[in-house]
This record gives structure tokens, sequence and C-alpha cells, in this order.
């Protein structure tokens, strides 16, 4: 077994030990906008570590490649999911789990009903205007 | 002449920026693992200087793949100025200047990688 073998070993567990986090994080973590960060850290690097540790144990040049795009394209994809769940949390009004600060008017106001798309909507404002895109 | 050094100037920052993941991946899973929370979240609208929906995207993505740092939307402009805005959720930043700074830190580096005239001015 090449130092190389057990150095991608080491670092496949440690990108597992990662999914492990982020699924105990969708739990222990208080908000939706929490618990997608949680999930963000299996998304991002926990794929990585995975992909990047397969190449390590077998080494090649077209697998090279293949590591680059999917690590490309997993964190553009993942990025995009995340925000798409963070949005739709957000769009309702979610509340946030003990906010430090926030620049909301809603979210100062206390005002956490789904009845308004989006935020930054001034009061009475014409609500076809104010839909985030 | 600053078209030469682009290539240069985005592989930098590609590094720096996989440099930052790692930080920002450790703070999660720190967190995560000890007992307790000790994130002090919120939600700042962040005016961007972004002229392109590229450049926006981009910072959006950017700002979600690292950690702690979550791109909830867009807004639409409001003012004159007709500047491109951001909602960025932060997880581990004291108050709202300390996440506007870390932003603006992010946003610099990347319009400086990304345009090929270079600066984010």
């Amino acid at each position: 077994m090449s130092i190389l073998e057990i150095v991608g070993q080491v670092v496949i567990v440690l990108g597992g030990l990662v999914f492990l986090s982020a699924a105990l994080g969708v739990i222990r973590f208080p908000d939706p906008y929490t618990r997608t960060s949680a999930v963000g850290t299996a998304g991002g690097i926990g794929i990585v570590l995975v992909t990047v540790g397969c190449l390590l144990v077998h080494p090649s040049v077209s697998d090279t490649i293949k590591v680059i795009a999917i690590v490309v394209l997993q964190l553009a994809t993942s990025a995009v999911g995340s925000i798409a769940i963070a949005r739709s949390a957000f769009i309702t009004h979610t509340p946030m789990y003990g906010p430090a600060f926030t620049d909301l008017e809603w979210e100062e106001a206390g005002e956490h009903v789904a009845d308004e798309w989006g935020a930054g909507i001034e009061p009475g404002g014409d609500s076809s205007e104010g839909r985030p895109d | 002449m600053t078209w030469l050094t682009w290539p240069f100037r985005f592989a930098g920052f590609l590094l720096w920026f996989a440099w930052q993941v790692v930080l920002s991946n450790v703070a999660v899973i720190r967190d995560n693992l000890t007992p307790g929370q000790d994130s002090s979240p919120g939600i700042i609208t962040y005016v961007t200087r972004c002229r392109t929906d590229l450049e926006l995207t981009t910072l959006g993505a950017l700002i979600t793949i690292t950690p702690g740092t979550l791109t909830l939307g867009t807004s639409p402009a409001r003012g004159e100025d007709d500047a491109r805005r951001l909602h960025v959720h932060g997880m581990y930043h004291a108050d709202a200047p300390s996440l506007r700074a870390e932003l603006a830190g992010i946003e610099d580096r990347m319009l400086h990688a990304m345009r090929r005239q270079g600066g984010p001015a």
C-alpha cells in the first residue's frame, strides 16, 4: 500500500465524516438558514474530499480531468440549490432563530406571515414591483 | 496589458477562495460538533458593485459556497443609483458591519479577478 493510497483513504473517510456532520447539522441547527448552511458543507467540501480521495487511490490523467470537472460543476450547482432552498424560506418570511442583527423590516417588526412576496417591499407599495428576481 | 495578467489574477483568486472555503467549513463543522449553538445569525442587504448579471450571480454563488454565509436572493434597485443588492444570511459575525466587510473582501477580489481590465473601481 503506497503512501498516496493511504492518504487517499484518509481523505475519503474525512469526506464521509463531513457528510455525517452535515446530516447532524440538519437535525441540530435551529432554523432553515443555518440548516441550509450545514448541508452546504457536505455539498461543497464533502464531495470534493471524497472525489479527490478516490483520485489519490487510483491516480491517472483522465481521472484528474474528471475530478476537476466534478468539483467545478458540483460547487456551481450545489450553490444554486442552496440559494433556492434559502430563498424559499426568505420569501415566506421564515423567522431567524435568535437573530443578532437584521436589515429587514419584517424581521424587526416581528411580522412572520407568509402573505407577501419577498422582502424589501415598501409598506403599501405595489407588490408586483417588489417581487425579488 | 492587463489582459496578460488576467489568467494569473484569476488563478490567484481561485487559490485564495479555496482556502476561504476550507476555513469557513471548519468553522461550521466545529460549531456543529461542539455542544450548543455559538452562532450569531443575521440577515443584511448588501449593496454590491457588480455591473452585470454574471458578476452578481457569481458573487451570490461564491457567498453560498463558503458555509456560514448564505445568499437569500436579490432585490430590485430602489434608488437612482441602480445598484444590485443581495440579501445575505451570516452565521458567525458579531454584527452587520463585520459581515459587510467580509462580503466586501470577497467582492473586491472577485471583481479584480473577473474583470479583464482589473479592479473593482
